[in-house]
């Protein structure tokens, strides 16, 4: 027994000293300044859960309160740096090859943080932020960074992809003919880059394109950027830590586009190339690479030299104000934002080539560097953003006189149901009543959460009435 | 609440220790415990709460009840009310839906099934109450008297919702007398931190890795792939329950209680049968005293004991198919162990029974892992190459060599390094200081690390915006 007497000494110090860190950790929580926002997350932080006696009863206070407390815990970005630092060493890294997947699952409500505008832009309509049920808000999933540069890996599911073309089939059929409609689907580039022995997932993306392709409706344009940027795969076609494709990846789509629409395309000399440096995008913030972090892009963009004049439009096509082709305001981690500023519901280019001619472009954030070479060949250019806006397509084109129908995606938007759930509604959806009451409102911000019908439209199959 | 969490570790459990030890006297530190205990456990599912204490009550109840009539017949009804009410809720909560889902499905039926969530711990403490009733009925310990003393032994929240199984006669003695000493309380802490290190540090990062090869489509999975899966999921479900009864020891410890072992290097088993005297020692305690000795045990039956006891220890893990043919998988192979392969096995070098034991073992987990029974077959196939996948991919060859330091660590704590330590020190006892001390950084160290980890799980970009 002397023995342990002689180390009690250390036996009561140490136990003591832990429990001193427990307390002390609590008590630094406490008193330590709250942070609103995660600037690397792009999220707002979860805050303190109010104490009602349902949020009680259904566990709901519990949960928030945790994520409340990892949210705010005392040097949290030091603590997330030093993880990291400790994951690096589980194993040997391969220096030009490394997998991510399989992030933790989001604890918080987690909403986005709007980027941010300069003051004469503020006023962004609410419908700007996508809302946090929508599924899966989070589709960046399995990830590979090799050579510095990261690649999503791309799983197509069958069934989600023939679904998404009996959607466009199904517009093809109930638009007019002599609506042009046009189907261009965007790869991420991941069959480029991959290295050769990742064999499953070899052509993948172009394999899903091709087939989608063979299910559409022979008189759909469709525009192959696979092979389109194929050729020119040495060149600076997607960013290395972004998961969008750079302009000059779209400008070689856009050539291949001019012969689908049978357009002479504007050769790029004779666009200004404007640089906008050090840009780490979505993919690095995803990962917090190291390797990602010593490549990072620059966004080069390529402007078109005619005069366009845009404006923005809310999610029930209302509201104009004015807004830019090129939004050069950008930089930092928002440098993508360039082209066409964000992504509004609705948009609307016009430009300096009086021909009459007009097309409407439904997208996701991918378009935007596609875009603006568009408004060289056409009057107006129409920009819809299929996540925000709520209204009808075919009304859409009436209204404007558009014969000219594009639909510009990336491929793991045409993969997703949500994709056909919304634009189903977009092709059925009658005109919603603008809001009379702020009550009438938030059920309308309800529709865009759960995608439902208005309840004043009773017949779901019936054609759209085109006199409502 | 979960004890890898910041919420409970730096801010539950420092006022816990805090206010037990402020207060004098046994009977307000078991109230306090008490207290704890109950709010630990309404954390987040407050309505069930309830439940625990009824459960505590009934068996409270019926231990007196027993005690009065001790020797007379009518002292049976305590037995037979334990078993309703205990097996009663833990069928209902449990059971139920498996039970209606397959009746549903046999004879084409359309019964509604009871909708309530699972309350947390509800197979653990049912099973602690039903001991002690059978336990007082037999005479292995006296009936306690007090209900709050009673109801601490239930809600004790150590282990409260992941075990071990504490049985009363284990600590009847220290609800009413535990003396604080210093070396109990630091060797909980010890204890403590390196259960949260196998928690944080091992099973969930074996679990990061192995949901998305063994959740993922099959048919792009490679044979490797799928062992590394099954082996990542072997880890993962044997360091996170592992790692959870050593904080429950430790905190116990902490608090001057002294749980028996719940988990012997299980992966060091020679066979099957040494197996299940290694890895939940508390549940298969249980079964063993409480199901298959009454039934006769090795004296008569012996195969339709085993049947019974493996396939209600299967069915315990879960109210699934999979979960039963698991459970009579491992009876299947101690009863052949029974007949001949034990014999067999004693003729073979060491190593050759362990590679037997590890491979069942591990196989066995696949049984577990996939509660389909088609998807369990597509991937039995996989295992051994019956189907057309790839054998080897580049993605599987990256997953583990970028965590082979990991994996390394993770099966050197396979092994009983830290009782070799301990060993080495009581041995040499000059070295003792030293060892305390190495042992105090060591589990700081661990600490810091799994806070370390805990914090950057909850880095969660939002990336939605600009897709």
């Amino acid at each position: 027994m002397k023995e342990i007497n002689w180390s009690g000494g250390i036996l009561r110090f140490y136990a003591l000293f832990f429990v001193g860190i427990l307390i002390s950790g609590g008590i630094a929580f406490w008193i330590a300044p709250k942070n609103q926002i995660s600037e690397n997350e792009n999220r707002k932080l979860a805050e303190l859960p109010s104490l009602t006696y349902s949020n009680i009863i259904t566990g709901k206070f519990a949960a928030e309160a945790e994520s409340y407390y990892s949210d705010n815990f005392v040097g949290r970005n030091t603590f997330i740096s030093l993880a990291n630092i400790i994951n690096n060493y589980r194993g040997i890294h391969n220096s030009n090859i490394r997998i991510y997947k399989n992030y933790p699952t989001p604890t918080a409500d987690t909403l986005p943080i709007d980027i941010k505008l300069p003051p004469d832009t503020m006023q962004i309509d609410t419908a700007l932020q996508p809302d946090p049920t929508m599924e899966p808000f989070n589709m960046i999933e399995n990830l590979v960074v090799y050579n510095k540069r990261a690649l999503q890996i791309f799983t197509p599911v069958k069934s989600v992809l023939t679904n998404y073309a009996d959607l466009l089939n199904q517009y093809r059929q109930e638009l007019a003919d002599t609506i042009t409609l046009y189907c261009m689907v965007i790869p991420t580039g991941a069959d480029f880059y991959l290295p050769d022995n990742f064999s499953r997932k070899k052509n993948v993306e172009k394999n899903a394109i091709d087939y989608f392709y063979t299910l559409l409706n022979d008189t759909i344009k469709t525009i192959d950027v696979c092979s389109a940027l194929l050729p020119h795969k040495q060149e600076y076609l997607h960013f290395n830590t972004d998961h969008h494709w750079t302009n000059l990846g779209a400008y070689y789509a856009y050539r291949d586009f001019c012969k689908a629409a049978d357009l002479v395309p504007l050769p790029i000399d004779s666009c200004k190339r404007v640089v906008i440096h050090n840009f780490l995008g979505t993919l690095y913030y995803k990962t917090l690479s190291e390797e990602l972090a010593q490549n990072p892009d620059s966004v080069i963009y390529y402007k078109i030299p005619n005069k366009t004049t845009a404006q923005s439009f809310s999610k029930t096509g209302s509201q104009p104000k004015p807004a830019n082709l090129y939004a050069e305001y950008h930089k930092g981690r928002n440098a993508y934002g360039v082209f066409l500023g964000h992504d509004y519901p609705l948009m609307s280019v016009k430009s300096d080539i009086k021909n009459g001619k007009r097309i409407l472009v439904v997208k996701d954030s991918f378009g935007n560097a596609f875009i603006p070479f568009l408004a060289n060949h056409y009057e107006e250019v129409w920009i819809l953003d299929y996540r925000y806006y709520i209204g009808n397509i075919p009304k859409l084109l009436k209204d404007h006189q558009i014969s000219n129908l594009l639909f510009a995606h990336n491929i793991f938007i045409i993969n997703n149901k949500y994709t056909r759930t919304k634009e189903l509604n977009l092709l059925r959806q009658a005109k919603p009543k603008p809001p009379v009451t702020p009550k009438d409102s938030t059920l309308l911000h309800k529709d865009t959460v759960k995608i439902p019908l208005p309840t004043s439209q009773i017949q779901l199959n019936s054609p759209v009435n085109q006199s409502e | 609440m979960v004890f890898s969490s910041l919420l409970f570790l730096f801010l539950f459990l420092p006022i816990n220790v805090f206010s037990y030890y402020v207060l004098g006297g046994l009977k307000y530190k078991n109230i306090i415990l008490i207290i704890f205990s109950l709010f630990f456990y309404a954390w987040g599912e407050p309505i069930w709460v309830l439940l625990l204490i009824f459960s505590a009550l009934i068996d409270y109840i019926n231990g007196l009840f027993i005690e009065y009539y001790r020797g007379k017949k009518i002292a049976q009804i305590g037995i037979y009310s334990t078993l309703f009410f205990n097996l009663g809720i833990l069928g209902l909560f449990k059971y139920s839906a498996f039970f209606i889902n397959n009746a549903n499905a046999l004879f084409s039926l359309n019964i509604e099934s009871f909708k309530y969530e699972l309350p947390i711990g509800i197979s653990f403490y049912t099973f602690q109450t039903i001991s002690y009733t059978i336990d007082v009925y037999y005479g292995r310990v006296k009936a306690q008297k007090s209900f709050l003393n009673f109801l601490m032994y239930v809600s004790l929240y150590p282990q409260l919702v992941a075990g071990p199984i504490v049985r009363y006669s284990h600590i009847a003695r220290e609800i009413n007398e535990r003396r604080f000493n210093w070396a109990d309380f630091n060797a909980g802490v010890v204890r403590f931190c390196i259960g949260l290190f196998k928690k944080v540090a091992i099973a969930n990062v074996a679990g990061s890795l192995c949901t998305p090869l063994l959740d993922s489509d099959l048919s792009t999975l490679s044979v490797g792939g799928a062992w590394w899966g099954l082996l990542l999921f072997s880890l993962q479900i044997y360091f996170d329950f592992s790692g959870y009864s050593d904080m429950a020891i430790g905190l116990g410890r902490m608090f001057g209680f002294h749980f028996h072992e719940n988990f012997r290097y299980p992966y060091l088993s020679a066979s099957i049968t040494d197996f299940w005297r290694r890895w939940h020692i508390s549940l298969g305690s249980f079964f063993r005293d409480y199901v298959y000795i009454p039934l006769g045990g090795n004296k008569s039956n012996i195969v339709r004991n085993l049947f019974v006891v493996w396939a209600l220890t299967g069915f315990w893990h879960g109210a699934s198919w999979n979960f039963i043919l698991w459970g009579l998988y491992f009876g299947l192979i101690i009863l052949l162990e029974k007949l001949f392969i034990a014999q067999l096995l004693q003729k073979l070098p060491h190593i050759a029974r362990h590679i037997y034991a590890l491979f069942l073992i591990i196989f066995g987990w696949a049984l577990f892992y996939f509660t389909g029974l088609e998807r369990l077959w597509w991937f039995i196939k996989i295992l051994f190459g019956a189907t057309q996948n790839e054998v080897w991919n580049l993605e599987t060859l990256l997953s583990v060599t970028e965590n082979i330091y990991w994996l390394i660590l993770a099966v050197v704590l396979c092994f009983p390094c830290y009782h070799w330590l301990q060993n080495m020190a009581e041995k040499h006892v000059k070295y003792l200081p030293i060892y305390h001390y190495f042992l105090a950084a060591l589990s700081l160290l661990l600490f810091i690390v799994s806070v370390t980890l805990l914090v950057g799980s909850t880095y969660n970009p939002f990336l939605y915006f600009r897709f």
